[in-house]
């Protein structure tokens, strides 16, 4: 007589494809969906406020949208969009964010490829230092680079030019120091350092010992690892620090507000702020500008979503 | 081997760049405006050419004003700069009070700045970092166009720093004259009493038909300040010897435990902290609504509350708020029972005495400077030399007129004595409006930090 | 292996170490020198500030004690969800096909600046229920329990930004009103914020870490029949685990010096304070530069702990390189 199956032995079906239900497709769409709503709505609601009107703002919930969809006006955009100094601010914002985002960038990567695969004495202690220095509060710095910076404020000026068919003018101020472009971007590097340098250090320890063995062996210099290998191979990183710093430099209000002070000079952030009345009205106009000054951004973000590729790492081992 | 940089989502940066061209479209245009002008370029941008004045250099200005505000201001502006070639290079931030500490602190003070609040002047001038009136010649101007009290003001130590710009007056409360005919209430005059005041809340509450008073103290970090408004209205007017311990409390000789401003707060209590006498509720709703929320409910169709405690400035944000409200008709106040005038300001001072500094200085000081900004609305000039005519509308002129010629007048409390003391005040306010219980020790941690202040004044 | 010169690696740290020391180190030292003189940083007062934190005599204006607690809420709760969140999306991002706009969608609220952050959370947390979305949702939910009978405080609009009581208050009246220690409504709700704002953060860092992962191996161990659960568990986070301790110990370090937003949205007021608005206030508003900067420094000593736990974290690792 053939023994029947122990009940040990039967699959537990019931449980598997409940399990395997859970690691499905479907699971991880409602999960991911449903997280991507929730995420969704304060920008929602500030979207819709962009269009209304201040009134509205102040008597009803957003929802009364719905009932009356065409109740909206792009007034609060186009007093965004003609506010006094807007295009020169926008193009403020330009000199001072890209050299600010790509200088601590380089700067960050020469030291993190140092502390990663360079032996020295006190390597560990003065890494760690650096990362610590992340806890420094930004406006305790101000005061003594001030200080610093109204000392080496020379006479003598930057020089701009101005854009012949849009209008505005690039580059201005003084050639350091305070109301300075160049000052800015100095000082800009400095805070994104310690960040910069934690991640980028972790990414190029993480990368397998034998890349560079190999690159030893066949008598490669440091220069040339690091062109070579090490940065191509960095791409997610590099790409997220560029978001990143970019982000923060671009959004800065104190930084500029202190150290550049010329307010012809001033980035987006300041004259959006401006816009807003000292007793806080208007802030309808505060959505639209910060939609506004939020697709730069945004249009980094996703140019920059193809680095975030996967399996570099594997094809360079192959190779 | 090296990574291609070179953009291949052509799509995203054609938006992009499409984007920074209707950018630049929506922009163009505006460019021809005189106080923003390009770096390193002082020339006025209209005026006559024959005469091309001597280009007196940039001025720059720290001062807190944003979006409309600003634009009045430099409107104000303006005309000097037509004049004398100058540049005004505004900064405006809410932060006033911490971006001046930072930028003197760190050695780059702006030429001239406009806060709100006097205990940064004290500050300043007994460092040496001031630079007083006279040293632009602008003292005897000063001296023969402003009231007493705000010469008095602007004295640190028998020297004067400074002159007050645009004012505004507090004490005053807000009603609805169309709702008031409707009920058949009365507004209050100058020689009612508190008592008075209560009656009135209560013959409104009785009515059940809307709340007697819309109360909101919420403003982010300097959330409590309106009721410190309260406290000084009720403690000039109707607290016994409370004149003389307004002037204890700026001064300090008068401790904040003492009975007769125990009793002011008490009585704020009496309104505050009634059960359905606030249009917002309980103490939570209070201290969660903003102020300038708070003023709204009483214009609303239908109104919802009937009195409304706040300065001269509600009145510009009523009109902005219902753009068709006609100001004696559908808006109107009448004085906190009692009478004494309490009014703030902003105070101009300078941090050194350049040819430009000194010759803006002298220029905001006149009455026509200040005259433009009157004419705009929303602001009252404390300087005597300014017309009652050139007011916009007969609400802010009775205001300006109760301004300066007040028999008694104060000015802000808080504001006077700024620092820590203020920052204890504003959170004793929200203290006691949400645990009122706690009365007495509230009141000796504002006397805790106004002693430490004094102490830290003293060793300057 | 490569016969370096022993000033090559100096070099190479030059810009960043000169850079670091002039705008770090120095105002650093410079702080902490002002931490041991008075409020206008003249005279010599000893450990007279630290005393200040210590004894927090002036609970009114600036209660250190309170501001400490609610530092390390932030730490601990921010961080933990923050991570937690940006993790689970990274990794359910990486499946789908519209993971570019998964991830832009959690990527928004970082790219708005933190002023518009506080108007639209205002908004959210308008304690006006007509106006207030959370509270709207709240009181309906109220409104439909009641309609089934259930009696709850939530058909009361909570002002939630303000409220210092602990959090059940907001549904039922049992429990005490109050919880010792930073467990209040409104920091749970700033926290919230913190959340929503910084989850882009982790989740975009996370995901690089997760793309530098080989898919050999992934595909191996689906070959051998694991399931994506046991994948997660056993491969990815280990794989990950030195990227999230970055990203954890970046945000720990961050909240320590969260300002810009509990500023902007409350000011520090109804004891929401942090070691960061807390000392703003001192050094900036009321012009003591001595409380102010001694405050700086215990922010600073904060990061010590962190520091160490991150030395043995890079030390292991280190070894099985």
């Amino acid at each position: 007589m053939a023994s029947l199956p122990k009940t040990s032995d039967r699959p537990p079906t019931v449980l598997v494809t409940w399990l395997k239900w859970l690691g499905s497709r479907g699971m991880v769409h409602v999960a991911l969906i449903s997280l991507m709503i929730l995420w969704s709505i304060p920008t929602l609601v500030m979207l819709i406020s962009s269009f209304r009107d201040p009134s509205d703002i102040a008597s009803s919930g957003w929802w009364n949208v719905f009932a009356n969809p065409f109740d909206f006006t792009i007034e609060n955009y186009r007093n965004v969009l003609d506010a006094r100094g807007m295009w020169q601010s926008f193009l403020n914002s330009l000199v001072i964010t890209i050299p600010a985002t790509l200088l601590p960038i380089l700067v960050a990567s020469f030291a993190a490829y140092a502390f990663a695969w360079m032996r020295f004495p006190g390597r560990n202690a003065l890494f760690l230092l650096v990362v610590a220095l992340l806890v420094v509060p930004l406006q305790m710095t101000l005061i003594p680079v001030l200080r610093l910076y109204v000392d080496l404020t020379p006479g003598a000026e930057l020089p701009s030019f101005d854009l012949p068919v849009l209008g505005g003018t690039i580059g201005g101020g003084k050639l350091f120091g305070v109301n300075s472009f160049v000052g800015l971007w100095v000082a800009h590097t400095a805070y994104g350092l310690p960040f910069a340098v934690f991640l980028l250090r972790n990414f190029f320890g993480a990368l397998p010992r034998d890349l560079f063995e190999s690159a030893y062996l066949d008598g490669a210099s440091d220069l040339t690892i690091f062109f070579r290998i090490v940065l191509p191979l960095s791409g997610p990183v590099i790409a997220a620090l560029v978001i990143f710093q970019f982000l923060w430099v671009w959004q800065d209000l104190l930084v500029a507000l202190v150290l550049l002070g010329d307010p012809d000079l001033s980035p987006m952030m300041l004259t959006i702020t401006n816009l807003v009345g000292s007793h806080g009205t208007q802030y309808q106009l505060l959505t639209a500008a910060s939609f506004i000054s939020m697709i730069v951004p945004l249009g980094i973000f996703f140019a920059l979503q193809r680095y975030f590729v996967q399996g570099i790492l594997a094809g360079s081992v192959k190779g | 081997m090296s990574t291609d940089f070179r953009p291949r989502s052509l799509p995203l940066f054609t938006l992009l760049a499409l984007f920074v061209v209707a950018l630049s479209f929506a922009a163009c245009g505006d460019d021809d405006d005189g106080a923003t002008a390009t770096p390193g370029d002082g020339t006025p941008t209209d005026g006559p050419t024959a005469t091309q004045p001597a280009d007196i250099g940039a001025v720059s200005v720290l001062g807190q004003w944003g979006g409309a505000e600003l634009e009045t201001f430099e409107s104000v502006v303006a005309p000097w700069q037509t004049e004398t070639g100058g540049d005004m290079k505004f900064t405006g931030t809410r932060d006033i009070i911490s971006l001046l500490t930072l930028n003197v602190e760190g050695g780059s003070p702006p030429d001239i700045a406009i806060p709100s609040e006097i205990g940064l002047l004290r500050k300043f001038a007994r460092a040496g970092d001031l630079v007083p009136l006279s040293a632009c010649g602008l003292e005897e101007e000063v001296r023969a166009n402003f009231p007493q009290a705000f010469i008095d003001l602007g004295t640190v130590d028998g020297e004067l720093y400074g002159f007050f710009f645009k004012a505004d007056g507090k004490a005053t409360i807000w009603y609805n004259p169309g709702f008031f005919a409707d009920q058949s209430y009365e507004p209050l005059t100058a020689d009612a009493t508190f008592d008075d005041l209560l009656a009135l809340s209560q013959e409104i509450e009785d009515d059940g038909v809307v709340a007697p008073w819309s109360i909101g103290v919420e403003s982010g970090g300097a959330s409590g300040w309106p009721g410190t408004d309260w406290l000084q209205a009720i403690l000039m007017n109707n607290v016994d010897g409370g004149l003389v311990a307004n002037d204890g409390l700026v001064d300090g000789s008068v401790p904040w435990t003492d009975p007769a401003v125990k009793e002011a707060w008490e009585k704020l209590g009496e309104i505050a902290l009634e059960d359905g006498w606030a249009s917002q509720g309980s103490g939570d709703g209070i201290v969660a609504t903003n102020f300038l929320d708070a003023i709204f409910p009483l214009f609303e169709d239908p109104p919802e509350a009937a009195l409304h405690h706040q300065a001269g400035f509600a009145a510009g944000a009523i009109v902005e708020q219902f753009p068709n409200a006609v100001a004696g008709t559908d808006f109107d106040f009448f004085p906190w029972p009692g009478g004494a005038v309490i009014g703030s300001a902003d105070i101009v001072y300078a941090f050194n005495d350049d040819e430009a500094t000194c010759s803006m200085m002298k220029y905001l000081a006149t009455a026509a400077a200040q005259q433009i900004w009157v004419e705009a609305g929303g602001a009252i000039s404390p300087n005597t030399g300014v017309e009652l005519s050139a007011y916009p509308d007969a609400v802010i002129a009775n205001a300006a007129e109760r301004l300066t010629e007040a028999e008694t007048f104060r000015f802000d409390l808080d504001d006077s004595i700024g620092g820590a003391t203020q920052q204890a005040i504003w959170a004793g306010v929200l203290e006691y409006v949400t645990k009122p219980g706690d009365l007495d020790s509230i009141l000796s941690g504002i006397e805790d930090a106004a002693v430490a202040q004094r102490a830290a004044a003293e060793e300057e | 292996m490569i016969g370096r010169r022993w000033w090559v690696p100096w070099l190479w740290l030059a810009p960043t170490l000169v850079l670091l020391g002039v705008f770090l180190v120095y105002p650093s030292i410079d702080t902490i020198r002002r931490s041991f003189l008075d409020t206008g940083s003249d005279s010599w007062v000893g450990l007279d500030n630290y005393q200040f934190i210590v004894e927090n005599p002036q609970p009114l204006v600036a209660d250190t004690h309170s501001a400490l607690m609610n530092n390390v809420l932030w730490m601990t709760m921010f961080t933990l969800f923050t991570v937690a969140i940006g993790l689970g999306i990274a990794v359910l991002a990486g499946r789908v096909r519209y993971e570019a706009v998964a991830k832009a969608t959690i990527f928004i609220p970082m790219a708005i600046s933190f002023v518009a952050l506080s108007v639209i959370w205002r908004f959210m947390y308008e304690f006006n229920s007509d106006i207030g979305t959370v509270n709207a949702v709240t009181t309906g939910a109220g409104g439909l329990l009641r309609d089934i009978g259930m009696d709850s405080n939530l058909s009361e609009p909570t002002a939630w930004l303000q409220n210092d009581g602990s959090p059940q208050t907001v549904f039922t009246d049992a429990g005490p009103d109050d919880l010792p220690g930073p467990f209040q409504i409104n920091n749970m709700a700033l926290i919230t914020v913190g959340i929503w704002n910084w989850t882009g953060f982790t989740m975009i860092i996370l995901s690089a870490g997760l793309k530098s992962i080989s898919t050999e191996v992934l595909e191996a161990a689906r070959v051998d029949g694991a399931n994506e659960w046991q994948i997660f568990r056993r491969i990815t986070v280990p794989i990950l685990s030195p990227t999230i301790v970055v990203v954890s110990t970046t945000l720990i370090i961050q909240t320590l010096k969260t300002f810009d937003l509990v500023w902007v949205m409350t000011g520090g007021r109804f004891d929401t304070d942090v070691v960061a608005t807390l000392f703003f206030r001192q050094a900036f508003v009321i012009g003591d530069f001595g409380v102010g900067a001694a405050l700086a420094v215990v922010l600073m000593l904060f990061v010590v702990p962190i520091m160490v736990l991150t030395i043995r974290r890079f030390q292991f690792q280190e070894e099985i390189r």
